[in-house]
């Protein structure tokens, strides 16, 4: 297809021979453990908090009581409704006073839980202990989180102390990336050889295509950082470690397994599909020639703010079509950057939506000392803080919607909903926000609100990282462990 | 085997589990300490060394130098009052960190510059723009031909296009999508011209072929019925076919169609770098990582560049000629393998690549195999800076990483044939044959290319191309005009540089700008005409070098208004290397927009407040001077009914606490001040250090930066001696261990 039309339908050909490592990959989780784990884990990241507890003491607008079917929703919490019944909404949980009032500071530890973002983030630990049988051992998509050359502070996820990774801010990339494999009819040796968008379905095979080469400039890449690592002392070694994990990564992927697997999943859910409108085809979910179409643009456009909530749904799907397909258990979708310049007045359909006028996401945030319904910047916050939590609900709800086993994905899955600070005018760190939705396998039971005060966030990550079957006892900074009663 | 018996592991819901049914999960195959734990010098550079000083030499705080206090007592002070304005921001151990460090580094030994400390040693991760920069260097894939320029006075016509749709029935809004905007539905709109009863769209195209639609209303896609041609656009529907080419003979060749750069799309995936907080460069080598998606993507690139090379790729490593692959293995390692590698391969590598040229079917196979595995080699993707181990502990760097260290600061590439045999016949050794080398990159036209990078990267203005701004309230302010506002900052910067008096000051005292048809009209200049940049004098109210560029007014503002807070924090930080704590809590927003107020009249709580003006003092003064300037640089005598008022006071100019005050009536006044400012100078060189050497400095570069200030003051702030001093620097070619 040319770049002929903002409607891009992506289509992979994962074929017989990608679909391999899929199944590679479960067998070994099968075996690794037979009950009770999170199949699946995804942060969902979006910026500058909440109406938390205000300046002048008003509660928060962030609230949670009871027990479903009869659990009580705060104003923000409201648009999760329909869906409360798999959520557990957590208060309390402080991330510490170091760098308090500070976006930054919150980022840094958010998934860290580390001060200064000086330690590794559970997702990127997920993925190379629990996550590293998958295809991919780690998806990281964002929605304009790379705009204005965003300085490495904005971002969330970090392979190693004090250093942070972009996320892939184009849906069109992530999407070749994660399901342009090899071809049908040629050797698994080569990653993406059909080209995403095409409108002719899998791409044939292309005359002079090298399917050995990627294997082989593998294995010579291999043995050069095998020779510079010998000639580097103990802690410069280490920074090569994550480069050593992604050779080897893709390596893993591109060996695949015989082609006389059948291919799988065929009855897993539905093909993705997103439209302002709302409408999807019946579901015939394919992970082996997985579709996908969006109305998200390509280039300068990525970044507009007209075409944000396109982006975002459009992420959210390839996240959950790349867990459907299991290639990945590990996930971080983050939307935006904190202390956001997202000119959210521009998004169209939504109650927020005002041509005249431009409201930015952290201009919004700093809504004054008190919850005043008069001043535009407060009640334009909660629309933008309750449209944040409708994008989680969508994620939510999509994993729901497809059957897996005898539950559905949600079932097995962990999708964990967080922003850098708790009030965004005060950028406290206490009492965070946070939800945490599905039920993991059995392990998470939910449709409830649980208070957890003077425990440290760090707990909540620990609790999830048990939950996928990591041995953790404590993450981060000042951790005492799994917090009571979240599992089980 | 059925997939539900396999895929779903987690067993019935009804099970549940405790922590004590997870715990027999396997142990991480692997434990991964930190890999670099967050530096307390970096620390303190970043929040303390504004008011202590760089190497705790003191300023509007105390001195540390050979403090009395003891490591414990330096914590509690830090742990409770530290920073300023922002208490509790380091707080336990980094606190306890800091201290420790300004016990053990801060002496007056340190303090005299005797001996310079060498840097860590490391390995620099090509940026994006590097490592395209080499493979079209590498794989003779050179750029597309820039568009032709028309020299002013030929035909204004040249070099535009109008686009011109009448729709059926009545439509809200009509753009232009296309190849030449990415097919942005909201990019370019048109506008309803009443007289004429169609919509209209001028825009600056180069000559060239082009795809593109136009969009209705937001969501109809409708192909040009006045087009003189079409192709099919996939969907069963036609795109309309525009093709430019300026009618004059001795124009240049057309430009390929937008889109067929081989390099462009072969690495347009690569992942972004990822800055640390104040480090305004792409190139930070601490802070690049290898993941997979790189890996996934660099061999994508090496696929799609062996490709699109394929017909002279035989050529390009010198096995041309020879017929058998033993032949060729023997001349591509030898050759084009020390292009790639920037250095001769070792044996083991020779053995390595030519294996997969004489394992291959053919030449033809084994070329392309031995390409493509050497651009995915860290040999390749990392430019060497570890150095030889010397007697003293030291390392030093070799010939081959001073070549590459050169080129990558000057040209943003790889070293050419001369660099490369400078380096194995010994020139390179001494300071003597660097600088000659320096000097002879510096006068080839990449350098000027490559300091164009570095001024928007130090300017902070390269997302001007795509920051958001209010098309109600701008709707002048097109894409065309985002691009000639990055041209005009590229030609300023490299035009002071290369053809004016080279020195610094010029980049602020001078009273021209270079502007093409498009931003003259933009910003009000008569006399400019065609897509020609062309030097200009400006009006006194619109000069000021590089604080009134365009771009700079348009990036320091928010979608909506300008933003003195920003302006004035651009230039205390990026101009004068200071550094401001994040405002604290509950510090409020941006003031609303008032219809009745000025933007100064709105901020003028910051300086009424005792809480902010601690700060603000030194920002607002600062950046009053821009309220000439609207949110996309254009200029303004009134807002909203009241005179502007942009005249203003900059404190502390030299350093924080040297108690001085400079009031200005004028921008060009603040502008000459600050081209004044020892400070300014001294930032200049260390932005430019940060850019070539790919790192910030901390305390131990402190005497390496004054020298390299010091080189750059003698030589009356010439910005090309400033450039050869930071290879001469006593730190070039010297690095430690970490």
């Amino acid at each position: 297809m040319s770049l002929s039309s903002r409607r891009r339908f992506l289509q992979g050909a994962l074929g017989a021979a990608s679909a391999l490592p899929l199944a590679m990959a479960t067998r070994r989780l099968a075996s690794a453990n037979p009950r009770g784990l999170a199949r699946r884990v995804i942060f969902f990241y979006y910026p500058d908090g909440i109406a938390g507890r205000s300046q002048n003491g008003e509660p928060s607008l962030w609230s949670a009581s009871g027990r479903a079917p009869s659990i009580a929703l705060g104003e923000l919490l409201s648009p999760l409704s329909a869906i409360a019944g798999d959520c557990v909404f957590l208060s309390g949980l402080s991330m510490g006073s170091t760098d308090e009032g500070s976006h930054p500071g919150g980022a840094k530890k958010l998934l860290t839980a580390v001060d200064g973002g000086n330690g590794e983030s559970v997702d990127q630990y997920l993925a190379r202990t629990v996550g590293r049988s998958s295809p991919f051992r780690h998806i990281y998509l964002g929605a304009m989180a790379t705009q204005n050359n965003a300085s490495g502070d904005k971002f969330i996820s970090y392979p190693s102390a004090g250093v942070t990774v972009a996320p892939e801010d184009d849906p069109v990339s992530a999407f070749r990336r994660i399901f342009s494999g090899a071809t049908p009819g040629t050797p698994a040796t080569s990653i993406d050889a059909g080209v995403a968008s095409s409108d002719a379905g899998p791409a044939a095979p292309v005359a002079g295509v090298d399917d050995g080469a990627d294997g082989l400039s593998l294995d010579t890449s291999l043995a050069d950082l095998m020779d510079l690592r010998a000639s580097l002392g103990a802690a410069e070694r280490t920074r090569l470690d994550v480069h050593l994990d992604a050779l080897h990564e893709v390596q893993d992927r591109l060996r695949g397994m015989p082609p006389s697997m059948p291919p799988t999943m065929a009855d897993a859910g539905g093909v993705v599909t997103v439209s302002d409108a709302g409408l999807r085809p019946p579901p015939s979910l394919r992970c082996d020639a997985p579709s996908m179409a969006f109305d998200a643009p390509t280039g300068a456009g990525l970044f507009a703010p007209e075409n944000f909530p396109a982006v975002l749904r459009a992420q959210i799907d390839t996240m959950v079509l790349a867990m459907a397909c299991g290639m990945s258990r590990v996930g971080v979708i983050q939307a935006s950057q904190h202390t956001s310049e997202l000119i959210m007045s521009r998004f169209r359909g939504t109650d927020m939506y005002d041509p005249g006028f431009d409201m930015r996401s952290h201009q919004a945030s700093h809504y004054g000392a008190r919850q005043d319904r008069s001043n535009r910047l407060f009640s334009d916050y909660v629309k933008q803080v309750r449209w944040w939590v409708s994008q989680f609900g969508y994620l939510v709800e999509q994993l729901k919607s497809r059957p897996e086993g005898d539950g559905t994905m949600l079932d097995h899955s962990l999708v964990l909903l967080c922003s850098e600070v708790s009030d965004g005018n005060t950028h406290s760190h206490q009492d965070m926000p946070f939800v945490l939705a599905g039920r993991g396998g059995g392990c998470v039971s939910t449709g409830r609100a649980m208070s957890f005060d003077g425990r440290r966030h760090g707990d909540l990550l620990a609790t999830i990282a048990q939950a996928m079957g990591a041995s953790v006892d404590t993450w981060g900074d000042a951790g005492s462990g799994a917090l009571p009663g979240l599992l089980g | 085997m059925r997939p539900s018996a396999v895929v779903f592991l987690c067993g019935l819901l009804s099970l549940g589990c405790d922590s004590a049914d997870v715990a027999p999960a396997p142990p991480p195959s692997d434990t991964r300490g930190p890999v670099a734990t967050i530096d307390p010098a970096l620390r303190y550079a970043a929040m303390c060394a504004s008011c202590h000083g760089e190497a705790g030499e003191g300023g509007l705080g105390s001195r540390l130098v050979d403090s009395a206090r003891s490591v414990e007592q330096l914590t509690q002070i830090i742990d409770e009052r530290m920073p300023q304005g922002n208490p509790g921001a380091c707080r336990g151990t980094c606190a306890s960190s800091i201290a420790q460090y300004i016990k053990s580094r801060f002496t007056s030994q340190a303090l005299s510059c005797a001996t310079v400390a060498p840097s860590v040693r490391r390995l620099r991760l090509l940026t994006r723009r590097e490592y395209r920069a080499t493979v079209r260097d590498l794989l003779d894939l050179p750029a597309p031909s820039t568009p032709p320029t028309t020299p002013p006075g030929t035909d204004p016509s040249c070099g535009r296009h109008r686009f011109v749709y009448s729709p059926p029935s009545a439509a809200r809004s009509v753009h232009v999508a296309g190849s030449f905007n990415g097919w942005s539905p909201t990019a370019w709109p048109m506008s309803w011209v009443e007289g004429a009863r169609e919509w209209q769209a001028e825009r600056d195209l180069p000559d060239g072929t082009y795809q593109y639609k136009f969009v209705v209303d937001g969501s109809q896609w409708v192909s040009d019925p006045r087009a003189t041609a079409s192709m099919p656009d996939g969907f069963g529907g036609q795109n309309s076919v525009l093709t430019l080419r300026c009618a004059d003979a001795g124009a240049p060749a057309p430009a390929p169609p937008a889109g067929v750069d081989p390099v462009e799309e072969a690495t347009r995936s690569l992942p972004v770098e990822s800055r640390p907080q104040g480090f305004a460069f792409d190139d930070n080598a601490d802070s690049a990582l290898v993941t997979s998606v790189h890996v996934n993507e660099y061999l994508r690139a090496g696929r799609s560049l062996t490709a699109a090379a394929s017909s002279r790729l035989r050529a390009v490593v010198g096995c041309e000629a020879s017929a058998d692959r033993a032949a060729c293995a023997n001349t591509l390692v030898r050759g084009f393998g020390t292009r790639v590698f920037r250095r001769p391969l070792s044996a083991a590598e020779m053995q390595r690549y030519g294996a997969l040229v004489t394992g291959a079917r053919d030449v033809e196979q084994g070329v392309s195999r031995a390409v493509r595995a050497m651009l995915l080699s860290p040999s390749f993707l990392y430019r060497s800076e570890m150095g030889v181990a010397q007697p003293d502990g030291t390392f030093r760097l070799t010939p081959y990483e001073v070549a590459a260290a050169l080129s990558y600061t000057y040209w943003g590439s790889t070293p050419d044939a001369a660099l490369l045999a400078a380096a194995a016949d010994g020139s390179l050794s001494t300071p003597a044959g660097t600088e000659r080398e320096a000097r002879r990159l510096l006068a080839d036209p990449r350098a000027r290319a490559q300091l164009a990078t570095f001024a928007l990267q130090w300017l902070g203005v390269e997302t001007v191309a795509t920051t958001p701004r209010s098309a109600a309230m701008f709707p002048a302010f097109t894409d065309a005009v985002r691009a000639s506002m990055l041209e005009e900052a590229r030609r300023l910067v490299t035009s002071v540089a290369f053809d004016g008096t080279h020195r610094f000051d010029e980049l602020f005292t001078t009273r021209s700008t270079w502007v093409d048809a498009t931003l003259a009209s933009y910003y009000g200049l008569d006399g400019v005409s065609g897509s020609a940049f062309q030097r200009v004098e400006l009006p006194e109210a619109r000069q000021g070098g590089v604080l009134s560029l365009g771009a700079v007014l348009t990036r320091y503002a928010h979608s909506d208004q300008g933003s003195p807070i920003l302006r004035g924090l651009f230039v205390r930080s990026a101009l004068l290397c200071e550094e401001f704590p994040p405002p604290p809590p509950n510090a409020g927003g941006v003031p609303d927009v008032d219809p009745t107020a000025t933007t100064r009249e709105r901020f003028r709580q910051h300086t009424a407040n005792p809480a902010c003006v601690t700060c603000h003092r030194y920002i607002d003064g600062v950046g009053f001077g821009f309220e000439r300037f609207d949110a996309v640089g254009r200029l303004r005598s009134t807002e909203n009914g009241h005179p502007i008022d942009a005249t203003g006071t900059v404190f502390d100019i030299e350093r924080f606490g040297s108690d001085t005050r400079f009031d200005y009536a004028t921008l060009p006044q603040l502008a000459g001040a600050i081209a004044q400012s020892e400070a300014a100078r001294s930032c200049f060189a260390r932005q430019y250090y940060r850019f070539a050497r790919g790192f910030r400095e901390t305390a131990d570069q402190r005497c390496a930066v004054l020298d390299v200030t010091r080189r750059f003051r003698e030589s009356g702030y010439d910005l090309r001696e400033l450039m050869v001093a930071v290879t001469l620097s006593p730190d070039f070619a010297t690095r430690r261990s970490p």
